[in-house]
Parts: C-alpha cells; sequence; structure tokens
C-alpha cells in the first residue's frame, strides 16, 4: 500500500514536470513555426511586387518607352552604390550625403557637385574641447538621400518622366569618392549589395525603409542617457584623470607644508622635486604615446605646478625654507614660470597651460604668509599675458584675471574674515598697488593685443569686464579709506575713459565703446559718494546735456546714448525727490509755489528734449535712443502731474490735471508722438480716480447739492468730450483714448444724476438718458452712444430690481417699473446703429430686459404659492403673442419661466399646505402649472432641430404628477401606483406614437423596480392581513411588468436605443420575484426557491422561445451557486442538522432541481444550435450551452459541500463516488465536458491524499553588495585609457 | 380587444393591490434597510469561507476575549452590592442556558451598570454583557434567558470572533498583543451582526433557552414588546425629500445596525416554536428572585 502512495506521488510529481517541459517546447516549436510563416509571407509579398514591376516593365517595354526600374529600391539606381569591400564600407562612412533634388518634369537640372571625402578623422583627443567629438562621430545619422549625379543627367538628357517621386526621403546611401561610373541603371540593386540575395536585399531595404519614413528610432532613456550623458566617457576617460591629478598635486603640498617629523627642509623641498619631477618626466613619456596622451598632459601640468610649488616654498613656507633670499627665490620662481611656460608652450595646448597656471595659483594661495607672496602672483599674471597675447590665448587670461583677483581675496579675507572695512592694515598701500598692478596689466593686455576672429573680441570684453568688476569688489573689500572713493573711481574712470580714447583702442570699436561706458558709469557712480540730493542730480543733468550735446555735435552716439541715459537716470532722481509730495497731499491742501515752479521748469525741460531736440534730430534717435528720448517725454510728464498738484488743489486739482491731458490730447493731435497718447491716457485714469475720491463728493447726496460738484463735473465731462476730440480721426493707436475720454464724460454726467436726483426716479431718467444716448449715436452715426446706451438700460435694470422693487410707495414700484420695461420693448429695435452687427442680440437682450423685469415684478407682488402659477401663465400668453405676432425671442423667454415655474413649483409649491376657499392650494396651483405646461408643449414654437425638445414638458408634468403621487400615497402604495401611471403611460404612448410618453413609462417603470427596495419589500404584516403586504403589492408589479413585456413582443416598433427595453423589463419582473423570494423565504430555503424560479425560467423559455429568460435562469443559477456556497455550506449552522431540512437536504433539493432542468437545457441547446446569439451577455452567459451551466452549478454545489460539510475521511470516498456517477451521466448523455469533470473529481481525490503527505519548502533570502573607493582615480583613468576601444564597444 | 382585455385584467389586478395597500392606516417605514441588509448578508456570506478555513482556535478565542473583557469591565466596574448582585443573578441564568451551547467554553456574565444601555453583547471566548437598562425592561427570567441565549449563540456560531477576525483585517490589527486588542472600542460590540446572524442566534437562543427549561413564551412576550416599541417610536417621514433624505442617511449608517424588524424575528420565533413544539404553556419564572432573594439574605 505505502509503495503505492510512493509511486502514485512520484507520479504526480513526474506529470507537472514533465507537463513543463513539453510547454516550453511546444512554445519553441510554436514561435520557429510563427517565424517561417513570416518568412514565407514577406518572400510572397516581396515576389508579388517584382512581378508588379516586371509587368509594368513589360508593358513599357511594349508601348517603346524607357525602362524604368522596377522596384522601389530599384528607382535609384546602383550607380553609386558600389561592391560593399570593406576599405569602400569604411570610406562611405565618412561621407556626408547630400539632400535630395528631385528632377522637375520639362526642366534641365544641373547635376549636384559631389563633397570630395573628408579628410581622414584624426584619432580622437581626450581634451575638455573634444570630448563631444568622437560620441557624436560615432552616432550614425540618417540623412537625405544623395541626388545621383548619372541619374539626374539621364534624367535631363532623357525627356521621360522622372522616377516617381517620394514623399518621404530614402535611407542614406554612402557615396565614395572618386564618384563611381553609373552603372546599367536595369541591374537590380540588390545584385550590387554586395552578393547579397534578391531576398535578403529586399528584406535589408524594406527594414530600413519603414526607418526612414518614421523618422529616426526612438531612443529608450537608457540609450538617450547613454549618448547624451555619456558618464563613462567623461569620468573615466576624461575627469578622472585631471582631479586625480589634482588630488595628487595638492596632496603634496599639503604634505610638504605640514608635517614630515623625521625630514628636514631640505629633505622635504628634495622629495618633493622628485616626486614632481616624477610627474613630468612620466608625464612628457605617456604624451608621446597616443592611448595616454590625456593622462601624460594632466601629469606634465600636474609636474610644473609641483615644481612651480617647491620653489615658491623654499623661500615662504616655514616648514620648507631652504631659501633666506627672497630676490633668489623670486628669479628662481620667475625661471620655473617661464620654463613652464616654455615648456608647455611646446605642446601649443591652451588646457596643459592653463592647468599649470592654475596649480601655480593654488599653491600660491595656500602659502601666502605676506602681501609680498603675492609678487608671486603678479609674476604670474605677467606670465599668463605675456602667453595670452602671443598665442591669442584670451580665455587663459580670463582665467588668469579671476585667478589673480581671487588669490589676492583669499590673503584679504584671511586678515579679515568679515571684511577690512573699518580695520586699517599696514599692508593697505601694497595690497593697493599690487591691486592696480593686476589691473593694468590686464587693461595693458587688452588694449594692445590684436583681434583675428569674433570670438576673441567677445572673449576680450569678458576680459575687460572682469578686470575692472573684480577690482572694483577686491578694492571695496579691503576698503580702509571710504573718503577716497570718490577720488579712486573718479580716476579709474577718467583712466578707463582715457584708455577708450587712445587711437589704438579707437580702431577697436568695441574696445572704444567698452572702456568709454565703463570710464563713464565710474565717474557717475564716483559723486553719491561726494555729493547728494538736488547737488547730485545737478552735476549728473550736467553731465548728462553735456553728453548729449557732445554726443549731437561730434555725430557720435555712444556719447549721445550716454547722454540720453545720463538724462534718464536723473529724471528718475527728481521724480524719486519730489515723489514726497503724494505723501504730502495725504495730510495737507496747502500750495507749494516753489516746488511746482521747480518741477514745472523741469517739465518743460525734458518736453523740450523729448519733443522738440527729438523731433528735429529724429534720424539719429532710433533704437534704443528713441526710447530713450521718449522716456524723457514720460519724466516730463510725471513732473508736469506733480508740479500740477503743487500748485492747485481740492476740486481743482482735477482740473488741472484734465488741462494737462487735453494739452497732451492736442499735442498727440498735432505731432503724433505715442507718448502724449499714454501720458493722456493716464491722466486720464488720475482725473478719474480724482474725481471720484473729491470731486464727487460722494458724501453728500440727493437733496444736499455741492456747489463744487455741480460745477466742476460739468466742466469735466466737457474737457473729457473734447479730448475725445482731440483723439478722434484715424490712428489706431488714439481709439482707446478716445473711448476712454468718451465714456468718461458720460459717466460723469451718470454719475451726477444718481448723486442729484431722487432715489424712486433715478432708473426713469437714466433711461430717458439712455434713449436720448441711442437718438443721438444713431443721427450721428457714434458707435460708442449706442455702447453707453446698453450699459445704461442695464444699470437701469439694475436700478429696478435692486433699489425700486423695494420702494415704499406702490406708484414708486409700479411707475418706473412699468415706463421702463415700455421704454425697453419700445427702444429693442432701435438701440443700435442701423448697420452694427449685433443689432439682433441687442434686441433680443431689451425685451429679455422688459420681460425680467416683469417677472420680476409678479415676484415681488404676487402671494408666494401663486406665483408660480402666475409665471407659468405669463409663460403660456409669450407662447400665444409669439403665436400671433411672430417675436422671435419670445418662446425662450418661454422656456425660461418655464424652468423658473417648475423650479418654483418644487421649491414651494409642492410643500405647501394652504387651503384656498378650502380647496388644497398646491393642487391649485399645481394643477395650472401641470396643465399649463402640456399647453405649452403642445403650442410652443421650437426650431425643427430640436423639436422634441418640447417634451421636456410632458417630462416635467408627468415628474410632478408622478411627485404628486408620492406625497400622497402610502409608501407602500406608491411603487403600485407608479407601476400603474407607467402601464398607463406605455398605452397612451402606444395610441399615440409618442415615443417620449413611453420612455416616461419606463422610467415610471423602473422607479417602481427601485421603490420597492425601499418599503414594499420589508413591509410588515398588518395583524389580519392573510397575504404578506410583500406580495400583494410586488407581485402585481411583476405581473405589469411582465405584461408590458408581452406588449413589447406585440409590437412592431423599433426598440429605442440600442438596447432592449423589453429584455429589461423582463428583468424587472423576474427581479421582482426573486427579490421577493429573497425577503419571503427563510434564508437558508431561498437557494431552493430560486432553484424552483430558474426552473420555471427554463419553462417560460422552452414556450416562449425568448433568450431572456434563459438568460435569467442562467443567472438566476450562477446566484444559486454563489449563495449555497457562501451561505449554506459556509455559513448557517456549524454544527450538524439533523432532518433532511438542514443544508445538506435543502442543497441537495436545489442540486437536485438544477438537475431537473437538465433535459430541458439540452433541448434548448439543440434550438439554439443553428441560432446566432452574438450580444455580450448572450457570450458570457454561454446561452448556446446551458446544459453546461446546469450541469457544473449542482456539482460545484455538491463537490463543495462534501469537503466542507462531510467528515474529512469520507470526503474522498463521496467525491470518488460522484465522479463515477458524473462519468455515468457523461456517458449516458455523450458529454465529453461530463466525463472529464468526473475524471478530475477522481483525480481530486488522488491529489487529496498527497496533499496530507505536503512538501514543505523554505524560502532564501540573499543580497549583493559592492563599494569603490576614490583614491584610486588616476589609476581607473589609465585603465580606461588602455581598454578605452574595448570600453566604448561596451557602452 | 384581447389585449384590452387583458390589460384590464392588469389593471384590476393592480388596483385591487392598490386599494388594500391603501386601505389600512400603515405605518411602513421607508429605509433602505432591504438593500443594506442584502449587502451586508453577501459581505458575511463572503467572509465565511476565509472565516471558515482560517478558524482561530478556541484557545486563542478565549485569550482575546479575556483581554478584551478585562478591559471594557475595568472602564465601568460595578460600584454597589444591589450591582454586583444583579450581575451574579444574570450569571446563573446564563450559565443554565449556556449548558446547552454546543461549544465547551468557560461563559462569563457581566452587568454594564448603565442604565441608558438597552442592549447586551457578546465577546469571544464566552463572555457576554448585559446592560442594565435592558434588565430593566424584563418582566420574567425568560425574557432574561433568551436575550442571554441569543448571545450565547453570537459567541456559539463563531460570530463575535469572526467580527475580530475582520476588524483586524481592516484595521491590520494584531491580536497577538494587547495594544492591538485595545483598539477595539466596546461599541463595535453593539452595533449588532447581520440580519442572517441575527436570525440564526434567535433560533438558537429559544432553542438553548428551552432546552435549559425556560418557556419560549418569553422569547415572544419581548419580541412582541419590541415590535410594538418599534412601531410607535420609529420615525416615519412625512413627504417624499423627507424620504431621500432618511434613505441617504440611513443608508451611510444603517449597514452597521443592521439587526431585522422585530417583527420579523418575532415571526421567525412563533415558526420556530411551532417546528420545534417548544413549549410555550409553562408559567413564566419572575425576574429577579434570586437577586431579592439574596438581597433580603444580605
Amino acid at each position: 500500500m505505502e509503495l503505492m502512495i510512493v509511486l502514485i506521488g512520484g507520479l504526480l510529481l513526474v506529470i507537472p514536470l514533465l507537463a513543463i517541459i513539453a510547454l516550453v517546447r511546444t512554445e519553441q516549436l510554436r514561435r520557429t513555426a510563427y517565424e517561417a510563416l513570416e518568412d514565407h509571407r514577406d518572400k510572397i509579398e516581396f515576389l508579388s511586387r517584382e512581378i508588379v514591376g516586371l509587368r509594368k516593365e513589360l508593358e513599357r517595354a511594349q508601348a517603346g518607352g524607357p525602362i524604368q526600374p522596377a522596384t522601389a529600391e530599384a528607382a535609384h539606381p546602383p550607380a553609386a552604390t558600389p561592391v560593399a569591400t570593406p576599405e569602400r564600407a569604411a570610406a562611405a562612412e565618412k561621407v556626408t550625403p547630400e539632400p535630395v533634388i528631385p528632377a522637375q518634369p520639362g526642366s534641365a537640372v544641373t547635376p549636384q557637385p559631389i563633397r570630395e571625402t573628408p579628410a581622414p578623422r584624426p584619432e580622437p583627443v581626450f581634451q575638455v574641447q573634444d570630448v563631444a567629438a568622437p560620441t557624436a562621430a560615432a552616432i550614425p545619422t540618417i540623412e537625405p538621400p544623395i541626388a545621383q549625379p548619372a541619374e539626374v543627367r539621364s534624367a535631363a538628357f532623357h525627356p521621360t518622366p522622372p522616377a516617381p517621386e517620394r514623399t518621404t526621403p530614402e535611407p542614406a546611401v554612402p557615396i565614395p569618392a572618386p564618384v563611381a561610373p553609373p552603372a546599367a541603371p536595369t541591374q537590380p540593386a540588390w545584385a550590387q549589395a554586395g552578393g547579397q540575395s534578391n531576398y535578403a536585399y529586399a528584406r535589408s531595404e524594406a527594414a530600413r525603409e519603414p526607418q526612414a519614413e518614421a523618422g529616426p528610432p526612438r531612443k529608450t532613456f537608457g540609450e538617450w542617457l547613454r549618448t547624451t550623458l555619456p558618464l563613462e566617457e567623461v569620468l573615466g576617460m576624461n575627469l578622472f584623470a585631471k582631479i586625480g591629478i589634482i588630488l595628487l598635486v595638492l596632496g603634496f603640498a599639503l604634505l610638504g607644508r605640514v608635517a614630515l617629523i623625521s625630514m628636514g627642509p631640505g629633505a622635504r623641498v628634495a622629495l618633493i622635486y622628485v616626486v614632481s619631477g616624477i610627474m613630468l618626466g612620466g608625464g612628457i613619456w605617456l604624451e608621446n604615446r597616443e592611448r595616454y596622451r590625456l593622462v601624460g598632459r594632466t601629469g606634465i601640468g600636474g609636474g610644473w605646478a609641483l615644481l612651480f610649488f617647491t620653489t615658491y616654498a623654499m623661500h615662504h613656507v616655514a616648514a620648507m625654507t631652504v631659501l633666506s633670499s627672497n630676490t633668489i627665490d623670486c628669479i628662481l620662481m620667475l625661471a620655473v614660470a617661464v620654463a613652464m611656460v616654455a615648456h608647455t608652450l611646446r605642446y601649443k595646448s591652451q588646457l596643459v597651460t592653463g592647468l599649470a597656471f592654475l596649480l601655480a595659483f593654488f599653491t600660491v594661495a595656500l602659502s601666502q604668509d605676506s602681501v609680498y607672496a603675492l609678487a608671486a602672483g603678479v609674476i604670474l599674471a605677467v606670465g599668463i599675458v605675456a602667453i595670452a597675447l602671443r598665442m591669442s590665448w584670451f580665455e587663459l587670461e580670463v582665467f588668469g584675471i579671476v585667478a589673480s583677483y581671487a588669490n589676492h581675496f583669499y590673503w584679504l579675507y584671511k586678515l579679515y574674515p568679515d571684511g577690512v572695512a573699518g580695520h586699517r592694515f599696514p599692508e593697505f598701500w601694497p595690497s593697493a598697488i599690487i591691486l592696480m598692478l593686476y589691473w593694468l596689466v590686464f587693461r595693458i593686455s587688452y588694449v594692445v593685443r590684436k583681434i583675428r576672429a569674433p570670438r576673441d573680441e567677445r572673449i576680450s570684453t569678458i576680459a575687460a569686464l572682469a578686470n575692472t568688476m573684480l577690482l572694483g569688489a577686491v578694492m571695496k573689500f579691503q576698503s580702509t579709506h571710504p573718503e577716497l572713493a570718490f577720488y579712486a573711481l573718479l580716476g579709474l574712470g577718467a583712466a578707463e575713459f582715457v584708455f577708450g580714447q587712445l587711437p589704438i583702442t579707437r580702431r577697436r570699436r568695441p574696445a572704444f565703446v567698452l572702456l568709454t561706458v565703463i570710464g563713464t558709469l565710474m565717474i557717475f557712480a564716483a559723486f553719491p559718494f561726494k555729493f547728494s540730493g538736488n547737488n547730485i542730480a545737478l552735476f549728473w543733468m550736467i553731465a548728462a546735456e553735456a553728453l548729449l550735446v557732445a554726443g549731437i555735435a561730434q555725430a557720435e552716439g555712444l556719447f549721445r546714448r550716454l547722454g540720453l541715459f545720463a538724462g534718464f537716470v536723473t529724471g528718475v532722481l527728481i521724480v524719486y525727490e519730489a515723489w514726497q509730495i503724494v505723501e504730502f497731499r495725504q495730510h495737507s491742501d496747502a500750495i507749494r509755489i516753489q516746488d511746482g515752479v521747480l518741477l514745472l521748469t523741469c517739465a518743460a525741460l525734458f518736453y523740450l528734449n523729448a519733443h522738440l531736440v527729438g523731433h528735429k534730430w529724429r534720424e539719429v534717435f532710433d533704437g534704443i535712443d528713441g526710447t530713450l528720448i521718449q522716456l524723457q517725454s514720460y519724466l516730463g510728464g510725471i513732473t508736469a502731474f506733480l508740479g500740477i498738484w503743487c500748485v492747485l488743489t481740492r476740486d481743482w486739482t482735477a482740473i488741472g490735471w484734465a488741462a494737462l491731458m487735453l494739452a497732451a490730447a492736442v499735442g498727440t493731435r498735432h505731432l503724433q508722438h505715442k507718448p502724449l497718447t499714454v501720458q493722456a491716457g493716464v491722466l486720464a485714469a488720475a482725473v478719474s480716480i480724482c474725481a471720484i475720491i473729491v470731486n464727487f463728493h460722494l458724501d453728500a447726496g440727493y437733496p444736499h447739492h455741492v456747489m463744487a460738484r455741480l460745477v466742476t463735473m460739468p466742466i469735466l465731462a466737457v474737457i473729457f468730450y473734447l479730448t475725445a476730440w482731440a483723439f478722434s480721426g484715424k490712428g489706431d493707436f488714439r481709439v482707446l483714448p478716445y473711448t476712454m475720454s468718451l465714456w468718461l464724460g458720460t459717466s460723469f454726467l451718470v454719475v451726477l444724476a444718481a448723486l442729484d436726483v431722487a432715489p424712486a426716479w433715478i432708473a426713469p431718467v437714466w433711461m430717458g438718458m439712455a434713449v436720448a444716448l441711442s437718438l443721438t449715436g444713431r443721427q450721428f452715426n457714434l458707435r460708442n452712444l449706442a455702447f453707453q446706451e446698453h450699459l445704461l438700460a442695464t444699470g437701469v435694470v439694475v436700478q429696478l430690481l435692486f433699489a425700486n422693487i423695494d420702494a415704499a410707495a406702490a406708484l414708486e414700484r409700479y411707475g418706473p417699473f412699468v415706463c421702463c420695461a415700455a421704454a425697453l420693448y419700445a427702444l429693442s429695435r432701435w438701440s443700435t446703429l442701423r448697420d452694427a452687427s449685433y443689432r439682433r442680440p441687442a434686441a433680443w437682450a431689451h425685451t429679455w430686459a422688459a420681460t425680467t423685469v416683469l417677472a420680476a415684478l409678479a415676484w415681488h407682488e404676487s402671494p408666494q404659492p401663486w406665483l408660480a402659477a402666475i409665471w407659468a401663465v405669463f409663460a403660456l400668453a409669450l407662447v400665444v403673442v409669439d403665436r400671433i405676432f411672430d417675436v422671435e425671442e419670445l418662446p425662450y423667454q418661454t422656456h425660461v419661466l418655464a424652468f423658473l415655474t417648475v423650479t418654483r413649483v418644487i421649491m414651494v409649491n409642492l410643500f405647501t399646505q394652504d387651503k384656498w376657499h378650502g380647496v388644497d392650494v398646491r393642487l391649485i396651483t399645481v394643477g395650472i402649472v401641470v396643465g399649463s405646461l402640456y399647453a405649452i408643449a403642445r403650442w410652443v414654437r421650437m426650431p425643427e432641430s430640436v423639436r422634441d425638445a418640447c417634451h421636456l414638458y410632458t417630462w416635467t408634468a408627468s415628474g410632478l404628477f408622478a411627485w404628486m403621487m408620492w406625497s400622497e400615497l402610502q409608501p407602500i402604495s406608491v411603487a403600485v401606483s407608479w407601476a400603474i401611471f407607467g402601464l398607463l403611460l406605455f398605452e397612451i404612448g402606444a395610441w399615440k406614437q409618442q415615443k417620449h410618453l413611453r420612455l416616461q413609462a419606463y422610467v415610471a417603470l423602473s422607479a417602481a423596480f427601485v421603490r420597492i427596495f425601499f418599503v414594499n419589500l420589508t413591509a410588515q404584516t398588518l395583524p389580519g392581513e392573510a397575504i404578506s403586504p410583500r406580495i400583494y403589492t410586488v407581485a402585481p408589479i411583476a405581473l405589469i411588468f411582465f405584461y408590458v413585456w408581452a406588449r413589447l413582443q406585440s409590437q412592431k416598433s423599433k426598440p429605442i436605443g440600442s438596447w432592449s427595453v423589453g429584455d429589461l423589463i423582463a428583468y424587472f419582473g423576474t427581479g421582482c420575484v426573486a427579490a421577493l423570494l429573497y425577503y419571503q423565504v427563510p434564508p437558508e430555503w431561498i437557494v431552493v426557491a430560486w432553484a424552483c424560479l430558474a426552473v420555471a425560467l427554463m419553462i417560460a423559455e422552452f414556450a416562449l422561445d425568448k433568450t431572456v429568460f434563459l438568460q435569467q435562469a442562467i443567472l438566476l443559477t450562477a446566484g444559486i451557486v454563489i449563495r449555497g456556497l457562501a451561505h449554506n455550506i459556509f455559513g448557517g449552522s456549524y454544527f450538524a442538522e439533523s432532518g433532511w431540512r438542514g443544508n445538506v437536504g435543502v442543497l441537495s433539493l436545489a442540486s437536485a432541481l438544477l438537475f431537473g432542468a437538465l433535459p430541458l437545457a439540452f433541448k434548448l441547446r439543440t434550438r439554439n444550435a443553428d441560432r446566432a446569439m452574438d450580444s455580450w451577455l448572450n457570450r458570457v452567459l454561454a446561452v448556446k450551452r446551458p446544459e453546461q451551466i446546469f450541469f457544473f452549478a449542482p456539482i460545484v454545489l455538491i463537490t463543495v459541500m462534501i469537503f466542507v460539510k462531510m467528515n474529512p475521511g469520507m470526503v474522498t470516498l463521496s467525491w470518488g463516488i460522484e465522479g463515477v456517477l458524473v462519468i455515468l451521466l457523461g456517458l449516458l448523455v455523450n458529454q465529453r465536458s461530463y466525463r472529464i469533470t468526473g475524471l478530475l473529481l477522481l483525480l481530486l481525490c488522488v491529489a487529496k491524499i498527497v496533499i496530507r503527505d505536503a512538501w514543505r519548502l523554505s524560502d532564501r533570502d540573499r543580497y549583493i553588495t559592492f563599494i569603490v573607493l576614490g583614491a584610486a582615480l588616476t589609476l581607473v583613468s589609465t585603465l580606461y585609457g588602455r581598454y578605452r576601444e574595448t570600453v566604448r564597444r561596451l557602452l | 380587444m384581447k389585449r384590452i382585455a387583458a390589460l384590464a385584467v392588469v389593471l384590476t389586478i393592480a388596483g385591487v393591490a392598490l386599494y388594500f395597500a391603501q386601505r389600512g392606516k400603515r405605518q411602513d417605514v421607508v429605509s433602505p434597510d432591504a438593500l443594506v441588509n442584502a449587502a451586508a448578508d453577501v459581505q458575511r456570506d463572503l467572509t465565511r469561507a476565509p472565516m471558515h478555513f482560517t478558524r482561530i482556535p478556541d484557545s486563542e478565542e478565549t485569550r482575546i476575549g479575556d483581554e478584551l473583557a478585562q478591559q471594557y469591565v475595568s472602564a465601568a466596574p460595578l460600584q454597589t452590592a444591589e450591582a454586583r448582585a444583579m450581575e451574579s443573578y444574570v450569571s446563573a441564568v446564563g450559565r443554565n442556558v449556556a449548558a446547552h451551547a454546543k461549544r465547551r467554553l468557560n461563559f462569563r456574565f457581566h452587568l454594564v451598570p448603565n442604565p441608558d444601555l438597552i442592549n447586551a453583547f457578546a465577546l469571544p471566548g464566552g463572555h457576554v454583557f448585559v446592560g442594565q437598562g435592558l434588565l430593566d425592561q424584563m418582566r420574567s427570567e425568560d425574557e432574561l434567558a433568551f436575550v442571554l441565549g441569543h448571545e450565547i449563540e453570537h459567541i456559539d456560531h463563531y460570530h463575535a470572533v469572526e467580527r475580530v477576525q475582520v476588524e483586524a483585517q481592516l484595521k491590520h490589527l494584531d491580536l497577538d498583543i494587547v495594544a492591538g486588542l485595545a483598539q477595539i472600542p466596546m461599541s463595535l460590540w453593539q452595533v449588532g451582526y447581520t440580519k442572517d446572524e441575527e436570525f440564526e442566534a434567535d433560533r438558537e437562543g429559544i432553542r438553548i433557552a428551552s432546552a435549559a427549561g425556560y418557556s419560549a413564551q418569553g422569547a415572544v412576550n419581548l419580541l412582541n414588546r419590541w415590535t410594538k416599541l418599534h412601531r410607535e417610536y420609529v420615525i416615519h417621514a412625512e413627504t417624499p425629500t423627507d424620504e431621500l433624505s432618511r434613505i441617504a442617511v440611513e443608508g451611510l449608517e444603517g449597514y452597521f445596525r443592521t439587526h431585522p424588524l422585530p417583527a420579523e424575528r418575532l415571526a421567525q420565533a412563533n415558526r420556530v416554536i411551532a417546528e420545534d413544539h417548544l413549549a410555550v404553556n409553562q408559567p413564566l419564572k419572575p425576574f429577579h428572585v434570586e437577586y431579592e432573594v439574596t438581597s433580603q439574605e444580605q
């Protein structure tokens, strides 16, 4: 027995293994077969195309025309596609292809010259500027195809149609040099492709062609990162070498400086000399080998740096002092520097020389003992300048400037970390002299250099700027005599200015400009260090005017521009100083004549510059000069504004500003200067603000008249109207101020009316003004006045709705409302100009406004519950008027009113409890509304495209009716009443052929279905009731559903939408019954009840031949399975129930019922076998195979029930018996699936036996870790150099 | 004609139903109970299988119940001798009933001295808590026996321990530590179980109370009284809007309060009594007898 179990167990283990192996093998075979299939398809496709091409060629040959290539590939004859030998292929890779020039029919085409093959690119050198070169070159690019001269010539010589024009670029075709002679055009392209077969060539071309059409292949993120940021190349092959060397040098430098305990200074010097010698020698040796050139050059740089440092340290570093003479050490350092420069120049590498200098500066910075140590920096600076001038390495000089000043700053910083200012220090003058020496050296270098290319000039400009800026920064840092700043800046500025005026400088325009500007700026900047307030402005103004005059007199644009800049800055300063008048006016109205005169004088000066000088010599003020001269105009405006404010106060300030605005407008009219227009606009805004704050006197309204307001406001209005006149005429830029002035004039009058007219009659007065504006605008064709009328009419409506509506006297309510509504209706067709494009919307807006105010009046005046009825009747009246007079907007107003009515009904009327003469007001008002809605639905005029939209009214009426039922009936009756209502709507809809009524019926029926879940299914049986209310309310609803379903089956009308309403109704009916069973039957018996229902549905399906019942039966069976498993098997009592009613008995009964439906299922399968049941639901539910459902459902139930409910020892036996029985059944009905199920059940029995000896497997966890340290960077870099080709291949 | 006749028949039947539904002064409650109960039962059913296969041992269940009970008892200690006497009385009745439970657990009964607590609840492992407010409503010991039998059956049928398992899964509680159990509030047990579980506890509770010698009439009387109270105090919506708002609120809250209607419970009790031929004619035992005797002795 044990042997048998072991054998079975072993068999069970081997079978899955064999299955997996077989599965893998099958997958491989399938893939191979698929590839072969694809291959064959490609071959067939290619051959087909070739046959088509050959046929065309044959036809052309028969027609006597020239033979064209047969295929797309052949359209580019292989003249330039030589047989691919390795040498040619390599050469071809280096050819840059030219774009195609398609030959135009009938035009002579000049052959494109073929670019010569470039010289072989030298091996990439790993310098910073060369890093990207090999990478970029290594990336293959798809270039446009090259025009073939032979073909073009052929096309030009033979007036035959050109090759078919390609809309997409062809893949790049490399051209060897020299150009190969044209080959025979009829030779297939593949024949020349290096011996490739016809098919292979076609495949390769086909593979390339889509790529060319679709553009370059999309890169993955990893590929993009590798190409965009090749970290391995940048770091390992480049930066690591440099950083490594720098670290070594600094390390040795510190080593020497800090401590070597058992070594004297001489030994240290000797040791570091040896090390530097080794580095230098090794670098020279490695530099000769191309593979290690980068490492070698960095070694050379490092060696020289260390050598220089050691020489320097022999005197200046205490721990390494072996020389007592500073002079000798300086000579030695100079010698080393000269040697370093001389040696590095041999390599003509700015990088190497720069690296050497960098390290030299570093070493000096690390070992500064006194200010005289900085002399080494001067020497280095001189050296750098010398090299830069000789080799034109101006970038090197920029580096030298930065390094020199940084070195000096570092020395100062070490003296006083918080800055030297305020602390005198003895080395001040030596330090200042050294700084001046730096500046002088680099400035002379800048002046005397020869510029060979624009780039040199750009770099030189950076150097010049850096020289001055860094000098200023360091001087400021070490400043201990602030009083000298004025003289220093003035002197330095003068020096820069003089440098700029030298003949050698003036020959270089950029240098002249730069130094002149720097000098001027420094001179200007000097004054605030000695003067303040208006004195500065005075000096600046003088200087600015002098520069401006000089610029105009000498025709030197730079001087003019500097003068304009200076004038602008001076103006800003004046405005800044004068701005205090704003604050002053906050608390005082005192007149300030002196300030006013001064500001007005300045304004006149600025206006003179801007509008006289600028106008007279306008040809020289272009570009930024023109902008600057315009800015002076604005400055004039600001100063004039402030000046007027000084001399005019209270109500007259606005008048003064308005006058200035008018002057600006007039100036604009005559001079056409845009700044004046802008100023007028800004002044208009200022006048408006001032008028609102001051002139309106808003604190004093009707009936207290204010004389000043009555005087100044009309004056302002008149000035604005005059300004509008000044701005009138052509000119786009004047449209805005023109419009603004016109509007402001009217606004002032409107506000004046609002302030000085009795509140109740403001609206009629405004309406009168609106009428006047409208008629005036219409008369004189002033569009703006029409717009103003619209706005004023809007204001009238707002005034009516928010002010008049609450008036105490009825006359003040009804009078203005009726007058204004009448005026609006009357004005509706005459409110715009005759040619206005928006006449129709304007007319609509006026009638809408009239209707709105009347509706609002009704809302305000009528009792609450009756408002809805009044609105409904009003809406109906509008419909009637529209049908009589054909006023197009009235139907839309009807819709809105109806919407408001319905909203009102929903919000108010449905909940009102009032009585009117004993009758419920709710019934009366809602009845009126419902009746009106049905009438509106009948008569309202609708556009033809949305004719059916009128049914919204019937929908609403039906909804209100249903709501009334909901309100009036008992909760349990509502669903029944809705179902009846739905049934009636359905029948009426069917009778009247009204689709929407039927839709409403479906909604009502759906609502009834939903409703039962909230009341009916949980209704209690009252004492004395024989039948549960669940039954007598839900069952009739189900009956109605089935009746409607049956009616839908008999109707020939199309189903609504893509789904079948009938099916849905049938689902509702069955759902009612299933839910009733769920709530009415004891929980454990639900499965049996549902099984009965499923059988009944199967019978219905069999009898009526409607698939919907089969679907329901299947769904219900699924529900039985789920509930049976979850509730009856795993739920219920956990203890064995005795008697047939236990869960075993219940489930057995349910299973038996399902099995009982099997014969019907087989018959249905036979009947449905040839029918198309393509809907997704049918597919999901497998309605074509019901016998499977009705077999597997009980089988699952029984199988699981045995597993859970049976004694574990009996489970296997029970499953065995079940399996045997199932196999027998399968044999009986000839169902393979049944038999397989039985077999699986038996197999399950075997598996269960094996599971008892469960195999226990344990999980294993692992992890791997790696850390690389940075001290070996140089070694890494060397290795990268050694194996760089291999690395690149791997990249 | 045939169609009109069919329509007439359908309308007649529906009209009659409407008439019957409208005839009486019904007090039906509009609520989402039907859906909520169904959803709760579905949820319960879906957890049955996992619970079946992940059943924790009785010893573990007892440990959890003991720790929970310790927390709750210490939160509401009995202050008076009267309360302690009442608890011993409840324990005596409960032990008598629990002797007929299927599972062999150490059932213990506790009094919650809160007159506002008209409720009883069971913890895993055999702890039953009864509120003072509920005891105040008792008219006979048979009624108390039914209530205790109901709670015992919640334990007996693993309802309580399954709730702990579900709660632990939902809140990611570690049942092995006291801190994890401390996060289970007492209110969790007071909200009741699913409709199905409540029916089950009612059914089995009546049976074991009867087996313990109590009259099933006690259960009938108690449920009858609750049915009347429910009819009197339930809030009936006056308008459709009220209905909708009540449905919305109860849909949110009611999921956790899924006790079946008292009338349904009464109907089931009557059915069980009829099917099992339980005794209803024997005289009801007076409530508090033992307490009164005990207090007189003291």
